[in-house]
């Protein structure tokens, strides 16, 4: 027989069947008792989660199991609980579309049990029923449809992992086995509201790499395959994710130490923010958590380096040389070229080499200035690029790209979810919105390479992309998309203040710096930031970008913005006199830019706009 | 003060006023090693403004210029720099100039000093580092506690030919520090 699989434990409300059997009228009991996969651990699960349910639970799994569903429900949400409202109505979203979703004929709930029967893995449920989970609200009452059934199993899996697998939440079957309802109650109490912590931690990865070469972007694959062999290997414990944060309940320090070690060991240093309280006590902020926080930067550091220093990351000694290294350990050089490049740096020795072997290094010859890396750069260098478009378009004459990232902030997300809800938030509710988040960034992505071709978008990270432009007022082409998909999947983001979810811009050519380009991207407070190579930005708060998309639809003579911008280069001041100016022959185009932008943008914005819209 | 490219690349100026870079000038300038400073940019009014200049090195010998190369600069720049208060700072005159960054040669980083006012390293704040000072002199800056810091290195000379890259902290670290190094603490 199978194990207890947790997931499963609220399959019965995929029916219209009452959550506690034991609440079944008789002829409902008649009707499915052949049907029921009562020989299972995982009905056992199903039956006995609840303290409230005449079977309570009676062994250590059913009660783990219990404990994990508290942890994983939305219930910490405060509110009145409301009349039933069968709809999913998701906090950023507002109520979806449908009726109550729920298998009411006999055959279908019947077909339900006989695939129970079955003892099936959490993944054949989910494939088999993923649908109606994902619109089944976890609880109907008004308040409470905030997430779907869906998220609340899978989380409820990965909260009863977490306390099965470690010994720091034990319970014995004495404690439990032929107790009484009350006296299991005690020892829920107890152990929730006092014994039992568990560690919420947010870490954010970094490197400390200033990449100069399309070669050097490899560390964003770096990124990428930490976070992935992360998620992989601590599946049950990452429950939001980024491309470089994660927010993490782990049991103890032990395993957040081997998280920061692996990512040490891969070159990265974390930013740590963690809490560690009871059960009651968890919130999927560690900073918003009543208990003592501590939030500190892990770096793996040396206290001294002896020249020559890393020129990419500047934090290890140099011990190779670019691309002198590189050619001898990779390219099977002859004999006498070998002997040349060992001793003397590439650009010295270029007109010896023989034919062969420079047709062989004809990429390299074309920048052949030496670089003193350490291993980890060269490693990294010596990869290849993986970004094949990028290399391409930094030869091309006409080579400008908008660089473009999204990006999540955690503090604005509790924020803006404490306040669309008006109280607390559970994991769920951060659970639930990780899965929107993640659609968005896939049909961003989707719509990105649709508007721009294919081969013209090159992503990066799942929410950082480099796009080849022709002009960089289709920039605005971004926004559009970014605009469209918000109002689908998060339009309460767009009444707010301040939106945790931010997009950031960088126009610029391919060969500009891109430790630059990631230092603008990176440090942009602003819900939609857009910069223009150097000091020019346009900086908007989420309600501002409809007014961008709107005003960047609209035509204005390149004369006038011209004008402006040549104006603007002499003297900002003078510039904004200009365009306030009621006696300027381009008042018209400049009183159109006024009121399509004027409400959100100050005048360096406006004028950033207007250079874009003149490109 | 301005950078070379390199490959082709850009590598643009830094931000801020290091220590080794203004103790570096200083001891320099007045020839002691008992100097210890460091400083930043001021924001606003069109200070520190970013600008590029394309420069074509000429090889003397064979009489041809090679490959251009672009050259980013800082104009109109302004800063503040705090040398601690000892012997030599107190011999400081009232004003003076310093050569720091590169391209010295084509007229870049002359920078006027004039000496404003002597400031109490007290009280500490919590906020924002706005300079770069390796560890071992933290203590010299009165800088109390690094509560997250952003580590990078400084090139400490060991003598006039050799030197060593000293574990430093970058601008933007959070620590407790006296109220001039520091800026307040914004949310990320």
């Amino acid at each position: 027989m199978k194990e207890l699989v947790p997931e499963l434990h609220d399959a019965i409300k995929l029916t219209i069947l009452e959550h506690d059997v034991s609440e079944w009228n008789e002829q409902e009991v008649e009707t499915f008792k052949e049907f029921l996969p009562i020989d299972t651990e995982t009905w056992k699960g199903i039956t006995q989660h609840h303290l409230g349910f005449t079977i309570y639970p009676a062994e250590p799994d059913t009660f783990c199991l219990c404990v994990a569903d508290s942890l994983a429900s939305t219930l910490t949400r405060i509110g009145e609980e409301g009349s039933l409202e069968y709809r999913l109505n998701k906090l950023w979203k507002g109520p979806e579309e449908g009726r109550d979703v729920r298998l009411r004929e006999t055959d279908d709930v019947i077909r339900l049990f006989r695939f129970l029967q079955t003892d099936p893995g959490w993944e054949e449920f989910f494939r088999e029923y993923e649908a109606l989970l994902r619109d089944r609200p976890e609880d109907f009452h008004q308040g409470r449809n905030i997430t779907s059934l869906y998220t609340h199993c899978r989380l409820t899996g990965q909260f009863y992992r977490i306390l099965k697998n470690s010994s720091l939440f034990p319970v014995s079957a004495s404690e439990i086995e032929g107790k009484t309802q009350d006296e299991v109650k005690a020892l829920y109490r107890a152990n929730y509201s006092q014994k039992w912590r568990l560690l919420v931690s947010r870490c954010r990865f970094c490197f400390l790499q200033k990449p100069y070469r399309v070669r050097d972007l490899n560390v964003f694959g770096a990124l990428s395959d930490l976070m992935q062999e992360i998620c992989t290997s601590y599946a049950d414990n990452v429950l939001l994710q980024t491309s470089n944060e994660l927010l993490l309940v782990l049991p103890d320090e032990g395993q957040l130490s081997d998280i920061v070690a692996t990512a040490h060991e891969r070159g990265f240093w974390v930013e740590v923010i963690k809490a560690r309280g009871r059960l009651s006590e968890l919130k999927p902020n560690p900073e918003s958590m009543r208990v003592k926080k501590e939030s500190e930067n892990l770096y793996n550091l040396l206290s001294q380096i002896p020249p020559p220093i890393c020129e990419i990351c500047q934090s290890a000694k140099a011990d190779k040389y670019w691309p002198e290294d590189y050619l001898l350990s990779r390219l099977g050089l002859c004999p006498s070229c070998q002997q040349l490049i060992s001793q003397n740096p590439l650009a010295y020795v270029v007109d010896l080499l023989c034919e062969i072997d420079k047709a062989k290094m004809e990429e390299i010859l074309k920048e052949p200035a030496r670089e003193e890396l350490c291993e980890r750069c060269f490693a990294l260098r010596a990869e290849g690029t993986r970004l094949h478009k990028l290399d391409t378009w930094g030869k091309e004459a006409q080579n400008k790209v908008t660089w473009v990232k999204i990006k999540l902030d955690f503090d604005r997300l509790q924020e803006t979810l404490e306040s669309l809800s008006g109280g607390e938030v559970s994991f769920s509710v951060v659970a639930e919105f990780q899965q929107d988040y993640y659609r968005f960034l896939e049909q961003f992505t989707g719509q990105i390479q649709r508007t721009f071709r294919h081969g013209n978008v090159e992503s990066i990270l799942n929410d950082f992309f480099c796009i080849r432009v022709d002009s960089f007022r289709q920039a605005f082409e971004v926004l559009q998309v970014y605009y469209e998909l918000l109002r689908v999947f998060f339009p309460a983001f767009l009444g707010l203040q301040k939106s945790p979810l931010r997009i950031s811009m960088v126009c610029a050519g391919a060969k500009f710096p891109f430790f630059e380009v990631w230092s603008i991207l990176e440090d942009g407070p602003d819900d939609v930031f857009v910069s223009l190579q150097g000091p020019r930005t346009i900086r908007a708060p989420i309600g501002g970008l409809e007014l961008l998309v709107r005003a960047a639809g609209l035509r204005y003579p390149k004369s006038a913005l011209h004008k402006l911008t040549r104006i603007e280069e002499t003297s900002e001041t003078l510039a904004e006199l200009t365009f306030q100016d009621r006696r300027d022959k381009d008042r018209a185009t400049y009183s159109k830019l006024a009121s399509g932008l004027r409400p959100s943008l100050g005048f360096s914005s406006i004028f950033t706009f207007a250079r874009l819209m003149g490109d | 003060m301005g950078e070379r490219t390199k490959g082709g690349l850009l590598r643009p100026c830094c931000r801020t006023i290091r220590y080794s870079q203004i103790s570096g000038a200083l001891r320099k300038k007045f020839g002691v090693g008992d100097i210890h400073a460091a400083g930043y940019l001021v924001d606003g009014n069109g200070y520190n403004r970013t600008d590029y200049l394309i420069y074509s090195p000429r090889e003397r010998v064979r009489g041809v210029s090679k490959v251009p190369l672009q050259v980013e600069f800082l104009t109109n720049v302004r800063g503040k720099v705090y040398a601690l208060e000892n012997d030599s700072a107190a011999n400081f005159p009232d004003r003076f100039v310093v050569h720091m960054g590169a391209f010295i040669s084509k007229g870049f980083g002359l920078c006027k000093l004039r000496k404003m006012a002597v400031v109490e390293a007290e009280p500490p704040a919590k906020g924002i580092l706005r300079t770069r000072i390796p560890l071992d002199k933290l203590d010299t800056f009165n800088v109390r506690r690094v509560i997250k810091p952003v580590y990078g290195y400084l090139f400490e000379p060991t003598s006039p030919t050799t030197g060593t890259y000293v574990l430093s902290l970058f601008e933007g670290s959070e620590v407790v520090a006296p109220e001039f190094l520091i800026s307040p603490v914004q949310r990320r």
